[in-house]
């Protein structure tokens, strides 16, 4: 629950003080390039300090790995 | 967030406070009573102002009106030498320029037509001469206003050197400046800031070793100010600071002649404020935060240790709280063993966690600091005695605050009282650095270091950074700076000033 | 806007910070033992032509950055691709580094803070960091290694009384193979990754001869690691070094100088966090300068903040525990192949050609005129 919250105004704050001064002045690039970084994050964390169990990309690697050298993993 | 610690755009606003008087933008008559209709329409309840007809005994066409403050004119020049030889003179009058030149007895003289300068003039302590059929009035000097005597800084008091201060007139400072370098190199421009305070300030260099680009810079910086009252130069550098939400400062202030001397013949520029005895110098680099003008009139031995326990008194006046809490709360293995039973059984019978004690002891002696500024010296002594024997001990017997958390606050004080310069940002840097931590440990102080250390490069003063990391490790970039190298060795400027060289072979007797 | 450079010195501090990064905390690979150092010694001997080749990429080249040199030499579509591949590779490498340092503070001192704020925590500091500009980030690092090299030298001195020489021997007991994939690891990890700081800074050094500063970087860094190496292995012996997870923290622990300096392994470790978030940054710069050029931005610091934040929310999820983060050191070998050492080899070779027929195309043009 703490950490949800930390989560929440870490979000928060970020989109105080760093979007809102300075959004005027961005390029539309600029502008979805934030948002789609920030809401990833954002999904992630917030999914994760609900304990919600996320695939893990190194599950992934090890995979693509394990195809090329069957002993390792 | 961190937009924070940029510098604000400069917004345009309504000039502020432009008093709208009317005849005040005007233009004089040539009638004499129409001026003297104007001025007391301008002067309207002001019952300081006075004023005296003139006739002259031998032509009957010189008719003219003085005008004055009382309390900053000097009678004594008005009654000989404005008065008298008006009175008795046979020149013929045909204008303001003969009244000048053959006339009146004054030494600065000027005319002009604007209402504005004349009240401009007048209320610095000049004398206006109006005269019937011109349409141009004389503004005469007979400035006499008192000022304080030239004394001794209260906060920037040494052992061995000059005991000079400025004072509150800029013309009297002026003069201890001009005294010590006579040389025209040394360059005065006066400007006027303030719309309503119309206050004087004056930009002083050297000019053949100045930084050019700052000069720019803050000749460009003063014309953007417009603010209706500039009562002290911290109004000026906090309309023109380069990171307006740093607790660092950007520009150096000094009550002295000899350091403003000193640091224009290192290529700064230092501004001077009418009305106050503190000078702005700049560009200022991080390390003069350490410096201390006595540094240079003392052994270099000692000077260099001096400033070395300066920065570690920095170091620690930020970081004592900070370490205390965290070996304390996340890493009392580090303690050895006898000082971790005593500072334990200290600890453990204190209501308050420690960050929260350590806060709490932070505010009561910045509290006990500030009172020790204000009360007056007859009370210091008793107030002394509460608050160190009394209360401190109190306090401890009472179990309110634990011994070792005193002696630490202690120290964090008597630290910070050695570097007075960086007095705003360790009480900021103190706290948050405590924040972190009590919540992270060292590691909380570690990340907490990384941060103000990157807000300090950050730093720049004038388009010049406050913390120039040189190249190689050259003497001639450190001997200066946590160390002062003898005299002999100097020979360089530092590398921000225009022309580099200071002394033309390694100087003294030394070969 | 004025382009920000890297002086000469402040290249080698930055690199090796970044070398050192999370070999402080997690030690170089210690499977053969009591022979770790010589292994070490022999990654650093294969890592070497590499920092070579990187040398040379960067003065053919002084002005292009790695993504626009890649794009040139692979076309448009082949150079995005690669950049993708790159910014990728920094993205997963500085969430790797922050899991690995935020599991050491978890693991070794601070067991009952969750990981989340301490991770948030630091990357507040390597935003800021990466904020100030590649000058800030210069400074910070010529004034931050000392403190680093000051702290290991201080171990070692104060640890003399425990070390023991003869846990050293006998040399060389373990045959070339062993010592071979070993010296492997060390190669991968950190050595190659340089790649990283090559995306992140070329086309902002300001020398023309960079062999000085990345060859300078690569002893120091070297040296810094075979000391804290040779320190372990003295005071710990072969086999409590291969079978500890932070075999320096458990090092530093055993000093002890009287009665008053013992267990100050909570202090000692904390300086590398400064190392860790020198490479933080440098994986953050990189990644953001990755981003930029891809979706064609002028600048790269508006989103350092969401970046930030999507690298922590990354190394939230990338490791289920500790466990399966030493597990993944065996797939990150295979894994950083690509990355590390076809991508870079492959722009060199293709860069050599291209920069061979320049200079043929110019030299008839001079003899002519």
């Amino acid at each position: 629950m703490l950490i949800t919250v930390i989560v929440l105004a870490i979000y928060a704050l970020v989109i105080i003080f760093d979007y809102l001064p300075y959004a005027k002045s961005w390029t539309p690039g600029d502008k979805a390039v934030y948002w789609v970084t920030l809401l990833i994050g954002f999904g992630v964390l917030f999914l994760v300090s609900l304990d919600v169990k996320l695939p893990n990309p190194t599950d992934g690697i090890t995979a693509l790995v394990a195809l090329i050298f069957p002993n390792l993993g | 967030m961190f937009g924070l610690f940029k510098r604000k755009k400069s917004r345009s606003k309504d000039s502020p406070g432009r008093a709208n008087h009317a005849p005040e933008d005007g233009v004089l008559s040539s009638s004499l009573a129409k001026n003297v209709q104007t001025m007391e329409e301008i002067f309207k309840d002001v019952d300081t102002l006075r004023s005296r007809y003139i006739e002259n005994t031998h032509s009957k066409e010189l008719r003219c009106r003085i005008f004055y403050f009382d309390g900053v004119v000097n009678c004594e020049l008005i009654n000989e030498h404005i008065i008298k030889p008006l009175m008795i003179s046979e020149a013929k009058p045909s204008g303001g320029n003969v009244v000048i030149n053959q006339i009146v007895q004054i030494d600065e003289s000027k005319i002009t037509d604007q209402f504005c300068d004349i009240v401009e003039a007048i209320t610095y302590g000049n004398t206006v001469l109006f005269i019937e059929g011109q349409d141009k009035a004389v503004l005469l000097n007979t400035k006499n206003f008192s000022t304080r005597s030239v004394d001794e800084p209260d906060n920037e008091k040494v052992l061995l050197g000059p005991r000079e201060g400025f004072t509150e007139s800029m013309m009297q400072n002026l003069s201890l400046i001009r005294r010590r370098a006579l040389t025209p190199d040394l360059k005065m421009k006066n400007k006027i800031l303030g719309t309503r305070t119309k206050t004087k300030v004056c930009v002083c260099y050297m000019d053949s070793i100045v930084n050019r680009k700052a000069l720019d810079e803050l000749n460009s910086r003063l014309e953007k100010i417009d603010i209706d009252a500039v009562l002290d130069s911290n109004y000026i550098s906090e309309l023109t600071r380069d990171a307006p939400w740093s607790p660092f400062p950007t520009v150096g202030y000094t009550e002295r002649p000899d350091v403003v001397l000193g640091k224009l013949m290192e290529g700064r520029i230092a501004v001077f404020v009418d009305g106050s005895p503190v000078v702005m110098t700049l560009p200022y680099l991080f390390i003069e935060n350490f410096q201390s003008s006595e540094d240079y009139y003392m052994h270099y031995y000692y000077a260099s240790i001096a400033r070395l326990l300066r920065i570690v008194a920095y170091l620690l006046t930020i970081s004592v709280p900070a370490l205390y809490i965290s070996i304390g709360a996340f890493h009392h293995e580090m303690f050895p063993l006898q000082l971790f039973i005593s500072i334990a059984t200290d600890r453990k019978s204190v209501p308050l966690p420690a960050a929260i004690e350590a806060l709490v002891m932070l505010i009561v002696f910045d509290i006990l600091r500030e009172t020790g500024a204000r009360m007056p010296s007859t009370i210091g002594s008793a107030l002394s005695i509460v608050g160190a024997l009394v209360i401190g001990q109190a306090a401890v017997d009472a179990k309110l605050v634990s011994a070792p958390m005193v002696i630490i606050i202690a120290l964090t004080g008597i630290t910070s009282l050695l570097v007075p310069k960086l007095n705003t940002s360790s009480m900021i840097i103190r706290v948050v650095l405590l924040l972190f931590s009590s919540m992270f440990g060292f590691f909380g102080y570690m990340v907490g270091i990384s941060f103000f250390v990157t807000h300090i490069l950050n730093l720049r003063s004038f388009g010049v950074p406050q913390i120039m990391l040189s190249r190689k490790l050259k003497y001639q970039n450190v001997k200066d700076s946590f160390m002062r190298a003898p005299w002999w060795q100097m020979i360089n400027r530092p590398r921000f000033a225009a022309d580099a060289v200071r002394q033309k072979n390694k100087g003294g007797s030394r070969d | 806007m004025k382009k920000e450079k890297l002086t000469a010195r402040q290249t080698i501090t930055l690199l090796t910070m970044f070398f050192f990064g999370s070999t402080g905390v997690l030690g170089v690979n210690t499977d053969v033992g009591q022979d770790s150092w010589l292994a070490f010694l022999m990654a650093a001997a294969i890592a070497f032509p590499f920092m070579l080749m990187y040398s040379r990429l960067c003065r053919l080249y002084p002005d292009k950055s790695f993504f626009e040199l890649a794009e040139s030499l692979l076309g448009k579509v082949g150079g995005k691709i690669v950049v993708a591949l790159l910014t990728w590779y920094c993205l997963h490498l500085c969430s790797l580094v922050m899991r690995n340092f935020s599991e050491y503070i978890q693991v070794c001192t601070m067991p009952e803070t969750p990981q989340l704020p301490v991770m948030l925590f630091m990357m507040l500091g390597v935003v800021y960091l990466v904020k100030s500009g590649v000058e800030t980030m210069g400074k910070w690092s010529v004034l931050m290694l000392p403190l680093i090299v000051a702290v290991v030298i201080l171990t070692v001195l104060f640890a003399l009384n425990r070390m023991d020489f003869s846990r050293l021997l006998p040399i060389a007991r373990h045959d070339l193979g062993s010592m071979a994939n070993s010296a492997y690891y060390s190669v991968m990890f950190p050595y190659l990754e340089i790649i990283v700081f090559v995306c992140a800074f070329s086309g902002s050094s300001e020398t023309e001869k960079p062999y000085k500063p990345y060859i300078a970087a690569f002893f120091v860094a070297t040296a810094l690691m075979l000391t804290i190496t040779l320190r372990d292995t003295m005071i710990l012996g072969a086999h409590v070094l291969d079978a500890l997870n932070f075999p320096s923290y458990v090092a530093v622990k055993i000093i002890q100088i009287g009665e008053v300096i013992s267990r100050i392994e909570g202090s000692i470790s904390m300086n590398y966090i400064l190392s860790g978030i020198a490479k933080c940054s440098v994986c953050l710069l990189a990644a953001a300068k990755g981003i930029a050029y891809l979706f064609g931005l002028r600048e790269h610091k508006q989103f350092l903040f969401p970046l930030g934040l999507l690298v922590v929310a990354l190394s939230t999820i990338v490791f289920d525990n500790l466990i399966q983060m030493f597990e993944f050191i065996q797939v990150y070998n295979v894994y950083s192949v690509p990355f590390s050492i076809i991508i870079p080899v492959l722009i060199w070779i293709l860069a050599e050609f291209k920069h061979r027929k320049e200079s043929k195309a110019q030299t008839p043009a001079n003899t002519q005129a």
